[in-house]
């Protein structure tokens, strides 16, 4: 297993106000007073991660939370990763799809993190399965949500699968 | 082959619905008095001949053969065979008739009858229909378990997940074990025991009198595990632990002989899926 995390692709050329607003619908109900709620609709994405302008200073965007994977093997730093970085080389004028993927090697993870197009949840090569999957963006929309993922192993089809699972 | 209906499940985080028990071959009384087993092996493969640590490779395969038998096992085979004595159309246990784990279909056994995910289930006859046979019978009663090489309380010490094995003097003067077993009463009290586990002793003749005792380690249907041919108070005696069969008379009549496989040479059989 390698010891490191590895981070391939880090945050160049991420430009917050090119991704798409997701949460749109959810934030126009929560304009202040005094404040068009299409102002809080053309929040850029980076203006509503302190909340502050929905009157809640002590509110943190859900999506804004970094992401932590703590993994089971005692070998691998668990890391905590911010969703700029991950998103660091996606693409919305070209791309419609990102994923975190994890490398698996021989039932477990190695601790090596990518990110790439492909939506699968898994891989699997010759029965083995090498990658695990958490969906970032699909169709262009931020499907996630950072937050605590603990490693765990379950069961496929009677073969065992890594994945992780969202605990808090 | 059997088709099932496609499945994700959590279980407890490990990918079965329990917590394996722990075994440490290293101790054969169970107490921290023993000493180390004659014979183990996980289901991946990795045996006490092996030497060294095994590798992540090696406990994945035994993962992944654990998961195959809880999840997956459809059918436990055996044929019975002789002059004489016609071939079994019973010897076989399945998960449609006979109820494995007292669920038919792997999606069911998320919610395990059984808190150590016991493969439960026994068929026994006992109509004579062989010419010397008095009672036939095919059984497992498996559960799984991880199996360390050391304390269990040390996962360095883990070496690959296995199943629960009986004292294979037991196995021969009650007829089955915790495990896989096939077994045979013969007419003038001649037994013939197969036997499928991970980890046993040879068995003790002050206990039990044996004629032949072979022990192997065998592949079965992708799964490594401990077979053992036993064969009590026979004629013209042959084991063949590896090739899962063995042969007896009982001094009056023919030879049979008791194989733990099919005619394809299957013991097990899993579901499928689309």
């Amino acid at each position: 297993m390698a010891d490191d995390i590895t981070h391939p692709k880090m945050l160049k050329d991420y430009e917050p106000a090119s991704l798409p607003q997701p949460l749109e619908a959810d934030y126009t109900g929560l304009a202040q007073e005094g404040q068009r709620s299409d102002d809080v609709a053309n929040e850029t994405f980076s203006d509503r991660s302190t909340g502050e302008s929905m009157g809640n200073p002590e509110r943190e965007d859900p999506l804004e939370i970094p992401y932590t994977f703590y993994f089971v093997g005692s070998t691998i730093t668990d890391p905590t990763i911010e969703l700029d970085t991950m998103l660091a080389n996606y693409d919305p004028d070209t791309q419609t799809d990102w994923s975190i993927e994890f490398a698996v090697t021989s039932g477990s993870f190695t601790g090596v993190i990518t990110y790439s197009t492909n939506t699968d949840r898994q891989t699997w090569v010759n029965g083995e399965q090498t990658f695990y999957r958490i969906a970032l963006i699909r169709d262009g929309d931020i499907v996630s949500s950072g937050g605590l993922y603990q490693e765990v192993t379950s069961c496929l089809e009677g073969e065992p699968v890594q994945q992780f699972n969202k605990v808090g | 082959m059997p088709e099932a209906t496609p499945f994700q499940t959590l279980g407890v985080g490990n990918g079965f619905p329990f917590c394996p028990e722990k075994v440490n071959v290293l101790d054969n009384v169970g107490d921290g008095s023993g000493s180390e087993y004659d014979y183990w092996t996980t289901l991946g493969g990795f045996n006490k001949n092996s030497g060294g640590n095994p590798t992540d490779a090696q406990i994945h395969d035994s993962r992944v053969a654990a998961m195959r038998l809880y999840w997956n096992a459809y059918a436990l085979k055996s044929v019975v065979s002789g002059s004489g004595a016609p071939a079994s159309s019973i010897g076989s246990i399945d998960a449609a008739n006979d109820k494995i784990y007292g669920k038919e279909f792997p999606r069911e056994r998320v919610c395990s009858e059984y808190g150590l995910g016991m493969l439960d289930a026994l068929l026994y006859d006992d109509n004579e229909a062989f010419y010397e046979v008095l009672s036939y019978s095919i059984m497992t009663n498996t559960c799984l378990v991880r199996m360390y090489d050391g304390v269990t309380t040390d996962e360095d010490n883990f070496v690959g997940f296995g199943v629960t094995s009986e004292a294979l003097d037991d196995v021969v003067n009650y007829g089955n074990g915790t495990g896989m077993s096939a077994y045979i009463d013969e007419e003038g009290g001649v037994i013939i025991s197969l036997y499928l586990c991970s980890y046993a002793d040879d068995p003790d003749p002050s206990l039990a009198t044996y004629d032949a005792v072979d022990l192997a380690y065998a592949s079965v249907n992708g799964l490594h595990l401990l077979s053992t041919a036993i064969v009590g108070f026979g004629n013209n005696v042959s084991t063949n632990a590896a090739n899962l069969t063995a042969t007896s008379d009982n001094g009056v009549g023919d030879p049979v002989t008791l194989t733990f496989k099919d005619g394809s040479g299957d013991t097990l059989e899993f579901y499928t899926y689309p």
